[in-house]
């Protein structure tokens, strides 16, 4: 009883859409391997030597080790503060739940450039 | 005292985060607030400036503009993938989930070199367009308001993907069937049937993708080039290049009010559950 | 009433299923099924859930294709036409009515699609909401009307194009005991109306035998008896179409003969009398008799009837009549049934008689 198998139509403009998801993604291994300093598809020759920038230089491993370490601290504190709320909500059903996660999900549609600021605020 | 203990459990499971979020983002705001009122000067100046600033206004008008062209491709593209993804036979389906969910877990700056490694003068598409003979010159894709509005189409589909295709999932098989039973055609079924039932879930989506599209930073500044900029790198230039923090936190307030005026406005469309699908 | 809904018209189509499968991977879910469908008959496909009845609509409205086998429609052969090439008219279980659509945009959808002029659509539309009492109601969405009332709704859709096949599946389920009697009354009375020809699927035994005009019996995917509702329950032609349809008592009997159109054979130490209805193998069988047509004295009936001695264990009242648990000599149970108003009460434990017509009786194989 499949009565609405995908048509030929959708299934068209679906797989344009699947590729346009997919190309930037592949699109970055490619130059990742460019010869040059800027920007740019290899052409005729793979180099390494972004690759080899990564090892060599010492900044770029601490900032990726930096990178980690507050990764995976403020998903620690984030995943405890929203599972303790979670928890809070199921377990108690308060009064004003709706309004209570309405308000914890704000920073979501807080532009994140505002957000910046905010913590700026000394 | 069980409703003393009750009410003390209560707290502590709900007060760390409301606490967290009210010291490290209300209070802030409110001192956002604030400064655009009391910088340089006290009293209205930003925001009669916001009004009257021609670089302001065409800002605003800019972004307007990409936020909606780029909801209106968003929601066209998430439905088609969407549909393949709730209604598609076992290998589409897996399929569509493959190329929704990798993007989506990828960080928004490596998609927007992505996009520039597509589109630059010197990237994919032009150099394969070039090297075919097609184009003797590079095509202007990236830099400008196109690049733009690609790459936040590209980031935002699977935003608007989960609450379409939540919407998809819960309509009820025999009610398709009933109508394939009265003689209705594919299309028309599609028309008059599917897509009107997955109503909710397409305003849900155009709701999200257009407030994340408001205030979209670093897309908009790696694609456009600083030659279209949008309000949330005005925002960020105002502030952290010639300082002027009073014109930022006024943009910065209005840009929130807005949004909560939107969501406010268009709150029963608004299912929190759907936003992850 | 419109001149196209008078009964006996053209519009009813009849229908011959031959040699029907269905197979779901390793799974059977119909076997070999043929079936004749009449013009303009009431047709209920019975049996519990997995017996393949819903499936054998599905296969009659083209949702489903069948396995093997042919479908032909007046003469036609229909198998490989799509359901929306048919148009019958359904009935979903649980309505599958529009959720988005008025009750008068669900009734005029069928009519759009074939692209009737807006007159006529008004004009249609109107009639059926008239015909299954929806005045008032024509503005509202489905969510706000009682499960009644969206009953009302899928018939007036589903019969408002003036389908030749209406089908049905398990639409009564839903609803409460009263509303599922007035329900069932008002199908009948459309059916009476429209003369279209009803196929209904249910799993409920005393809607099948009040509602049809015949009644096919389906288990494990197969179709184990078709015929009139008086014909399966009182001449059921095995066990499980015999026990499916209503409470019945079996009685164990040794030394079955035959002779023409009865048969006789031995319970305890009394010999009982039964209608052939099967062809026998062995000399084993067993007399099967429905709790009704059985009935208590204090000294045994002799003139066409059979009677064996029992002791009542217990009683039941259900009002307009009362059932009586009882137990022979040689411990096979039985339960009796009767009229409340024409007997008096018997006393538990007591010695009593058990009687019926011979012409009630009837012989099924033993175990089967």
């Amino acid at each position: 009883m499949n009565s609405s198998r995908p048509g030929p139509v959708i299934l068209i403009v679906a797989t344009a859409v699947a590729l346009f998801l997919l190309m930037p993604l592949i699109a970055v291994i490619p130059v990742s391997f460019t010869p040059a300093r800027f920007l740019s598809m290899p052409s005729g020759t793979l180099s390494l030597r972004h690759y080899q920038a990564l090892i060599d230089n010492p900044a770029w491993g601490q900032s990726i080790l930096l990178s980690l370490r507050i990764g995976i601290l403020s998903s620690a504190i984030a995943t405890a503060l929203a599972t303790m709320f979670g928890l809070g909500i199921w377990m108690f059903q308060p009064r004003f739940s709706a309004l209570l996660i309405g308000f914890v999900l704000l920073p979501l549609v807080v532009p994140p450039v505002v957000s910046a600021m905010t913590l700026y605020f000394p | 005292m069980i409703g003393k203990t009750i009410t003390s459990r209560k707290i502590l499971l709900l007060a760390p985060l409301l606490l967290f979020l009210g010291l490290a983002y209300v209070v802030p705001f409110l001192g956002v607030v604030r400064w655009s009122f009391t910088m340089p000067e006290v009293g209205l100046g930003q925001y009669r400036a916001l009004m009257t600033d021609p670089l302001v206004q065409s800002v605003f008008i800019r972004t307007l503009r990409i936020c909606l062209i780029v909801t209106a491709a968003v929601l066209v593209t998430a439905y088609a993938i969407a549909y393949v993804w709730v209604r598609g036979s076992s290998v589409q389906r897996m399929l569509a989930e493959f190329c929704i969910l990798v993007p989506f877990w990828i960080s928004v700056l490596t998609r927007a070199f992505g996009w520039l490694a597509m589109l630059s003068n010197r990237g994919l598409i032009n150099t394969w367009l070039q090297s075919a003979g097609v184009i003797s010159e590079p095509l202007a894709l990236a830099r400008n308001e196109l690049g733009v509005i690609i790459g936040m189409t590209h980031f935002l589909i699977p935003f608007a993907v989960f609450p379409i295709a939540s919407a998809m999932r819960s309509i009820d098989e025999r009610v398709l069937l009933a109508a394939r039973g009265m003689g209705a055609s594919r299309t028309r079924i599609f028309w008059t049937v599917f897509v009107p039932l997955t109503y909710g879930g397409l305003i849900g989506a155009a709701l999200i993708v257009f407030v994340f599209a408001l205030g979209f930073f670093v897309t908009p500044a790696i694609l456009g080039g600083g030659r279209s900029v949008m309000v949330a790198e005005l925002v960020y230039l105002r502030i952290f290049q010639s300082p002027d923090w009073g014109l930022g936190a006024a943009i910065s307030v209005v840009l929130v009010l807005f949004i909560g005026a939107l969501l406010a406005l268009m709150r029963r469309f608004i299912k929190p559950a759907h936003l992850i699908g | 009433m419109p001149q196209s809904m008078q009964p006996g018209d053209a519009k009813a189509a009849e229908i011959k299923a031959v040699s029907i499968g269905k197979t779901f991977g390793a799974f059977h879910a119909l076997k070999n099924l043929s079936l004749d469908i009449g013009r303009g008959e009431f047709l209920t496909l019975l049996g519990p859930s997995g017996s393949g009845k819903t499936t054998f609509l599905m296969i009659l409205a083209g949702f489903t294709a069948p396995t093997t086998g042919r479908l032909v429609m007046d003469g036609k052969d229909i198998t490989d036409v799509p359901a929306e090439d048919r148009s019958y008219g359904m009935v979903f279980q649980g309505y599958a009515l529009f959720p988005h659509l008025t009750v008068e945009q669900n009734i005029a959808f069928p009519l759009k699609v074939r692209g009737r002029s807006s007159a006529d659509v008004k004009r249609k539309v109107g009639e059926m909401v008239e015909r299954v009492g929806l005045i008032g109601h024509e503005k509202k969405l489905p969510a706000k009307l009682s499960g009644g009332q969206q009953q009302r709704v899928a018939l007036a859709r589903a019969l408002v194009f003036e389908p030749s096949v209406l089908l049905l599946d398990e639409p009564f389920s839903a609803l409460d005991k009263n509303l599922r009697e007035m329900m069932q009354q008002e199908v009948k009375r459309l059916h009476q109306e429209t003369g279209t020809t009803f196929v209904f699927v249910t799993h409920d035994q005393s809607e099948a035998l009040a509602l049809s005009s015949r009644v096919a019996i389906f288990n494990h995917g197969e179709l184990l008896q078709v015929g009139k509702p008086q014909d399966v329950y009182e001449r059921p032609s095995n066990r499980f179409v015999a026990e499916f349809l209503g409470e019945i008592n079996l009685l164990p009997l040794d030394t079955v003969e035959l002779n023409g159109e009865t048969a006789a054979g031995k319970f305890e130490d009394r010999t009982i009398v039964l209608n052939k209805s099967i062809t026998l193998a062995g000399k084993k069988a067993v007399a099967a008799v429905r709790p009704e047509h059985m009935f208590i004295s204090a000294s045994p009936q002799t003139s066409d009837c059979n009677a064996i001695t029992c002791r009542v264990e217990g009683a039941t009242y259900f009002g307009a009549s009362t059932k009586y648990h009882l137990r022979t000599r040689s411990g096979t149970s039985l339960a009796v049934s009767m009229p409340t108003a024409s007997t008096s009460p018997i006393a538990p434990q007591s010695d009593v008689w058990v009687s019926w017509p011979v012409h009630q009786g009837f012989l099924l194989p033993d175990g089967g």
